[in-house]
């Protein structure tokens, strides 16, 4: 059956956040998902809702379901933690508080979903494992989920929020080796990255620390915020902590692209900060791998 | 080991209450939260302590503080409490008391990015990450602050340099919504 819905890229989608667009479009066009980008979607407001009232951040996201349910009935997907995060929200609320949008009407007949939910849960597994030409052997990434994505469950309703497993499945049907650790939903700093960098730092630099100790040659991401703290970050916080790390921060849907042999990757992977290709390099040529 | 006398202010408990939706007397300080708060280890309380403060009615103390700008929502407390309150629902309302009141924030710079961001999405209707960054550091009066790290986004594309881009039809609809301030 045909996959098709409408797409929420959210703001970071064309700067901060390019490699995951990128990547995640190609997966999708090889997959055959249609994302249909929701015409005149607005900002969902992320962390500068938390100074406004709270209604403000469920209304600004009101305004995109209203429109996404005008426009078809078809799920509106997003990839931004933070987006998600704000769309659910607003989806709760319409749909167990009783608040209306003020901008359009939005009933609940279709709701937010995320891209890893769509890809693990609607694509599935062994879909994914079919597609896969180069598989990751020697590929032993952590799965980082960060916080927004997960939390509070009754809300966000996507994967075990304490101990999630969506990454590790999709990296093991790549034919990678997931390694499990204990720091799978701690906080990165989110944008405190801007103003307070210091804090950013320390929280990072335990994370990179811990997945070292787990036995990681890199990390792997869901969240564009997380991927840019982890990885622009990663020298200064190690620098702090006396230490050298060289863990390569990869979106989910850049192995994924990698493993189904999409060449672009390379486009996606130079726009990274901590060079992540020379252990790709290593992976693709290693034996198993052809 | 001095005393402080609290004179608790009632109608702060209840104003914060209402804006929340949380009933800050139903925690029991049993600091789950705080075990798993990110941010409870550099600053100046925890998010159990932020609870009490508000049941006690020590607004000053509050507005004054720090956490109220470093908590970055990200749910770790609610998620484990076990009477379900969210502490991030009360330093949310919190901070938009302190935003609405013009109070000096501690986290200048923190408030300062809040602020601005806001403010672009209230014009554009979505964020533009060059602007964002153009205005924040003229008000944080910090020029070269990751300069090397703004320089390498930009060249690898991961920072776009139009400033202009991305005003959406509906701009005027997102102003509605975040209102006039």
């Amino acid at each position: 059956m045909a996959k098709k819905y409408t797409y929420y890229p959210g703001c970071s989608s064309h700067t901060s956040g390019k490699d995951f667009e990128e990547s995640l479009q190609a997966v999708c066009r090889h997959l055959g998902v249609e994302l249909i980008e929701l015409p005149d979607w607005n900002c969902c407001g992320a962390s500068a809702t938390h100074i406004a009232e709270h209604e403000v951040g469920v209304q600004l996201s009101l305004r995109n379901l209203a429109m996404a349910e005008k426009l078809a009935d078809r799920d509106v997907v997003t990839a931004c933690a933070a987006c998600y995060s704000h769309l659910k929200y607003a989806e709760y609320a319409a749909k167990n508080e009783g608040v209306k949008s003020k901008i359009g009407q939005y009933d609940g007949k279709i709701g937010a979903r995320n891209l890893i939910d769509i890809l693990h849960n609607d694509v599935g597994l062994d879909e994914i494992a079919a597609n896969v030409k180069h598989k990751l052997e020697g590929l032993r990434p952590v799965g980082y989920y960060g916080c927004l994505m997960l939390r509070p469950p009754e809300v966000m309703q996507l994967d075990d929020v304490e101990n999630p497993k969506y990454m590790e499945d999709i990296v093991g049907a790549l034919g990678g080796e997931p390694v499990h650790w204990s720091y799978k939903t701690e906080c990165c700093g989110a944008s405190l990255a801007i103003p307070r960098t210091d804090i950013v730092l320390k929280l990072v630099g335990k994370l990179l620390a811990k997945a070292e100790e787990a036995g990681a040659n890199c990390i792997v991401t869901a969240c564009p915020l997380c991927q840019l703290n982890v990885d622009s970050r990663q020298k200064q916080a190690g620098e702090l902590l006396g230490k050298s790390f060289n863990l390569p921060v990869y979106y989910f849907t850049e192995l994924i692209g990698i493993a189904f042999g999409i060449q672009e990757y390379r486009t996606w992977l130079n726009r990274h900060i901590v060079d992540p290709k020379p252990l790709i390099d290593q992976v693709l040529s290693a034996p198993a791998a052809r | 080991m001095s005393t402080t006398v609290v004179k608790p202010d009632r109608e702060f408990t209840k104003k914060i209450s209402e804006a929340s939706g949380v009933d800050v007397s139903a925690c029991y300080q049993c600091m789950k939260c705080s075990a798993g708060c990110p941010v409870a280890e550099v600053s100046d309380s925890t998010p159990a302590h932020i609870l009490r403060k508000v049941l006690l009615g020590m607004k000053d103390e509050l507005m004054q503080g720090d956490f109220i700008w470093l908590c970055i929502g990200c749910e770790t407390c609610k998620t484990r409490c076990p009477q379900d309150i969210s502490t991030r629902a009360v330093v949310d309302a919190l901070k938009h008391m302190a935003f609405e009141e013009n109070a000096e924030p501690k986290e200048k710079n923190v408030a300062l990015l809040y602020r601005t961001f806001l403010n672009i999405v209230k014009t554009r209707g979505r964020i533009n990450e060059p602007l964002l960054m153009m205005h924040y550091k003229m008000g944080s009066k910090d020029y070269m602050g990751d300069m090397d790290l703004g320089m390498e986004m930009i060249k690898k594309g991961k920072m776009g340099i139009n400033p202009l881009s991305g005003r959406i039809r509906g701009s005027r609809q997102v102003r509605e919504i975040i209102g006039e301030k």
